[in-house]
Formats: C-alpha cells, structure tokens, sequence
C-alpha cells in the first residue's frame, strides 16, 4: 500500500513521517513503501525526503533497519549525504511545500540541536544556502547567487520566504586588490574594483585576507539603533570565518589557515547590500540581502528580534 | 518633506559646482597628484578611517594647518542625502594625526556604493579638518579612558552594544587620536532620550569637560560605512 502522491507537488513530509513511523516496528515493509513512494520523486525531492525521514529516526529505528543489508545501505547513505554539500536548486521555482520541505530537511540535516527545536517548535528562523562564488567574481563587488530563506513554522503556516543573498566577501574590500605602483598588490586582483582594505592577516605574510562566515549554525539578535537607517541583524557570540589565505578568491583546503575562530567578534552581520540593479553587494562577509527586496525580508520576519541562522555550503 | 530634500539637493548641486572649481584652482582634485605637504605637524599619529560630519552645503574646509584661519586648501562636499533613501553617506578620510582638536586627514573620497552616483569632486590630498566635523564608526563595545585595552572602561552603550550604530556614529565627534585609537566626544543632547536612558558614563568620562559632554577611546575603528569590517577583534596581525 503506497501513498497516492500530488506529481506536481508531492507531502514529501508525509511520506518521511510514515516510513520513521513504521521503520522500527516493520523495517522491511517501510523499506518497500519508501521505495515505492520516492521512486517518481526528483532528486531534490528525494534527497529531502531523506533527510527529513532521517532526523525522526529514533535508536529503535535504527537498530532495526540496520538489521538487513538493504536497510543498512539506506542509512550509511542517508549518513554519507551529511557529508555532502547539498544541491541548492532554484528554489523560487519551487512550491511553498516543496521549498518548505527543502529547507527544514537541511535544518534538521545540519542545524545545531537549539536550531532544530527551534523549527520543531514552529519557531522562525534563518537558512542561508550559499552557492560557492569567487570573491573575484563581478569585479570583487559579490554576486546575490545565495538564498536567504525566512522559514515560518508557527501557527501551522509552513510558509518559507526566498531572498536573494550574499553571503561571501567580494575582493573589492581585499588589500590585494590595493593599488601598488601601477597595478595591484596582486596582479590576480587587476580587474577588480578597490574599495577598502579589510580583513586580517592569519598567515602572517603582511596581507589582511578576506573572510567569509564559516557554515554553522549563529543565534542572532536585532542590531540595537540600526545600521544604515534600517534594522540589522547581529550575532550573539563569537562567530567563526574562513579566509582566503591564498588569495585565489575561494575557500578552500588550499587555504592554510584558513579557520579563524578568534578576529571576527560578532561582526559578520546581516543587513541590507546594494541593489539588485547595482551590482554591488556591500558584502565584506556580512550576510546581505538587496536593498530594493530589503523590506519585504524584513515584513517576513514581523517584530521577530532573535532567531537561530543555519548557513550551509552548496553547490 | 519632498520639497525640503529638492532644495536641499539643489544647493548640494551648486555646492559640488564649487568644490570642482577650487580643487580645479588648487590643483589638488586630482587624486593622482601628489598629496598637500602641511607645515605643522601632528602631535599625535595614528591610522584609520573617518567620516566627514558636515551638514553645510557649501562643504567643509580643508587647511594648510590646524588652526581655522589657515590657508584653505580646497572643500569636501557636505553628508548626501537622496529622497529616495533615509540615510546620509558622508565623505570618507584617512586620519593620519591630530594637533589641538584638528585632525590631519587625505585620500578624501566618495563612497559610490552608497549615493549610487557618480564620485563628487572634492579635495583629496593631505590637510588639516576640525575633529568637530568627523566621526568614527567603532565596533568596540566599550569605551576606555586611555587609549589601551587595559585602561579602564568609562563608556558602555546598553547591554553590551557595539558602539557602530546609526545613533552612536551620529553623536559623536573626534576629540583626539593615536595609533588605531580615537577618541570620541559626545553630547548628551545628540541622544534621543530613549537612547541616553541606555548609556553608562563612568565619572572620569566628564571629567574636565562642560556639562553634557564626555569623552571615551575607542579601537576596532570601521572606515567603511556600507558594511562592517571583520577582522578588527584580533589586534596586530600574527607574526
């Protein structure tokens, strides 16, 4: 007996829900009805399911799948998949259901415990999803290529808001990009366009290097007084960053020292960038949102002055 | 209020006409050519960014020395303000030193990000400005009285608030200055009353001055004003 599900807009809640509630009592007829039930599902979809089918598994589920080959590949699956840095797929093009179910799979998949109570709770919260982006890219001044997603589980209203975003620095704020002579610094940073120097120096080769907020889950409070005549979000601890120590625009393992847990304070905030027409995205690190969609990210968030941020790296 | 904003723009137009046309004089509006030697020196140096407070349309002068009848060397154009914004983008300063209350500033600019606009020509090269007309966004959360992380704290803002708000970069003003250090004076009269229940002035932050002022050393000083800058909370650099 199968779930008869929507094509277009599939409970893939449902059918996680239904699979975590039988898994422990029959494994194998939860195991035949899950396959039934994803096998018209996207790859999305899937992956979704996956994850949210995960996170209800209690030890007695778990044990019990983990009796028989097949429920066992399942789960070292479904564990490998944490691993992995998720797919971000348009997620305007998506379904309210389809992209509420998106993102709190990758909460419950990610988040810290206080983040998924938090979603459990019905409470709001933050999901960045960032797509790797050169600090290069757009002559240094960042592209709006993230999601910020505003996730409203109260009062059974399930809805789930997607801002265009940018979550990485761009290389206009890099000394490397600094004038020197008649170039730059770095010759790599010759097509960008200077602003200011900031960041710091982890390696100790005399240049600050760029950073970026490493993924993780911040709690994060309403910025006192404002920044830019509007409201801005802060983080309530010490955050940790990433820094381009090499200075090929990305963060990466080829990065030494790149985790900085100790410079970065509570300074990679989230407020407004510039416009979408303006190819500027203000970001130094800073988690930003276009000027001109500013307003209703702030109206989807109503009076709400703290809430958990799960970032996510992406692809 | 739309009014207000036409003729206000109207008389930065005009007053931008005339800061192209001194630093065309002086020769100074090139940014390419070299910087303005000064001939007094600062007592004190130091190294940040700071932003132009100036609200008067004909700008802000630019001197030869830290006194107010000196030679003026050209004009910065005053904070702009665009209707279809709510916030004023200031002109932006390199602070190298300070001498009497005057800080010698270069490297003036724009900041395109934010007025969205084409830069306005003004006086880049190195001169003297009263600290009365520059601010500091500083991301400290306390201020101290000497300017060194071991100096008593004589300024908090709320329950550990960050000193790089709207309201705080407004109400103050640069008293002094030496290394990655400022110090900032501010009224009591520039905080709505809301916002000064939420001030805690330690006794030392008065001392020495007229009533309703007070004075704190801040570091972790941000020159830009689009964003915040990470990095400051580590101190010098590794070796």
């Amino acid at each position: 007996m199968t779930t008869s599900l929507n094509p277009f807009d599939p409970d893939i809640e449902s059918v996680a829900r239904a699979f975590a509630e039988r898994a422990a009592a029959a494994p194998d007829e939860a195991l035949s009805r899950w396959r039934a039930d994803t096998v018209s599902l996207s790859p999305v979809q899937r992956a979704t399911g996956a994850r949210l089918a995960a996170s209800q598994l209690n030890w007695q589920a778990k044990a019990a799948l983990g009796g028989s080959s097949p429920g066992s590949a399942l789960l070292a699956d479904w564990e490998s998949d944490r691993l992995r840095a998720p797919y971000v797929p348009q997620l305007p093009l998506l379904t309210t259901r389809q992209t509420y179910a998106y993102c709190a799979g990758i909460v419950l998949q990610r988040g810290t415990p206080g983040a998924i109570n938090a979603l459990k709770q019905g409470r709001m919260i933050l999901l960045g999803l960032r797509r790797e982006t050169s600090t290069l890219a757009n002559r240094g001044r960042g592209v709006y290529d993230d999601h910020i997603v505003v996730l409203n589980g109260g009062d059974g209203l399930r809805t789930a808001r997607v801002f265009p975003a940018c979550t990485e620095p761009g290389a206009q704020y890099s000394q490397r990009a600094a004038p020197k002579g008649t170039g730059r610094v770095d010759a790599r940073y010759n097509d960008v366009i200077y602003k200011h120097a900031e960041g710091f120096d982890m390696n100790g080769d005399g240049i600050k290097e760029v950073g970026r907020l490493r993924a993780g889950t911040y709690f994060f409070g309403e910025k006192p007084k404002g920044h830019l005549k509007a409201r801005a979000f802060q983080a309530t601890r010490t955050q940790t960053a990433e820094r381009d120590t090499d200075g090929d625009g990305r963060f990466n393992a080829l990065d030494p020292s790149r985790i900085d847990p100790t410079t970065v304070g509570t300074t990679m905030y989230i407020h407004r960038g510039g416009t979408q027409a303006s190819g500027n995205t203000w970001s130094a690190g800073c988690q930003t949102i276009p000027n001109d969609v500013y307003p209703r990210f702030l109206a989807s968030m109503g009076q709400m002055s703290s809430f958990h941020y799960v970032l996510v790296d992406g692809y | 209020m739309a009014t207000d904003h036409r003729l206000r723009n109207a008389a930065l137009l005009l007053a931008t006409a005339g800061f192209a046309t001194l630093a065309s004089c002086a020769g100074t509006g090139d940014p390419a050519l070299p910087a303005t030697t000064t001939a007094e020196p600062p007592a004190s140096t130091c190294s940040f960014g700071a932003f132009v407070a100036e609200t008067d349309p004909a700008g802000l002068n630019v001197r030869s020395a830290p006194n107010a009848t000196a030679k003026v060397l050209g004009k910065l154009p005053p904070t702009f303000v665009e209707p279809s914004m709510n916030y004023g983008v200031r002109v932006e300063v390199d602070v190298v030193g300070a001498r009497n209350g005057w800080f010698l500033i270069r490297n003036a600019r724009d900041n395109e990000a934010l007025t969205d606009r084409p830069a306005r020509p003004m006086f880049s090269g190195e001169g003297w400005v009263s600290g009365s007309k520059l601010t500091v966004k500083s991301q400290a959360d306390v201020g101290r009285a000497r300017p060194s992380p071991k100096a008593p704290v004589v300024l908090r803002i709320g329950d550990n608030e960050t000193f790089d708000n709207d309201v705080v970069i407004e109400a103050g003003r640069l008293a002094d200055c030496n290394g990655k250090w400022a110090q900032v004076e501010f009224a009591d009269q520039r905080f709505a009353a809301k916002d000064r229940s939420s001030l805690k002035i330690d006794a030392a932050a008065r001392a020495g001055l007229p009533p309703g002022r007070f004075r704190a050393w801040v570091d972790r000083l941000c020159g830009i004003q689009e964003t915040s800058c990470d990095g400051l909370a580590g101190g010098d650099p590794a070796p």
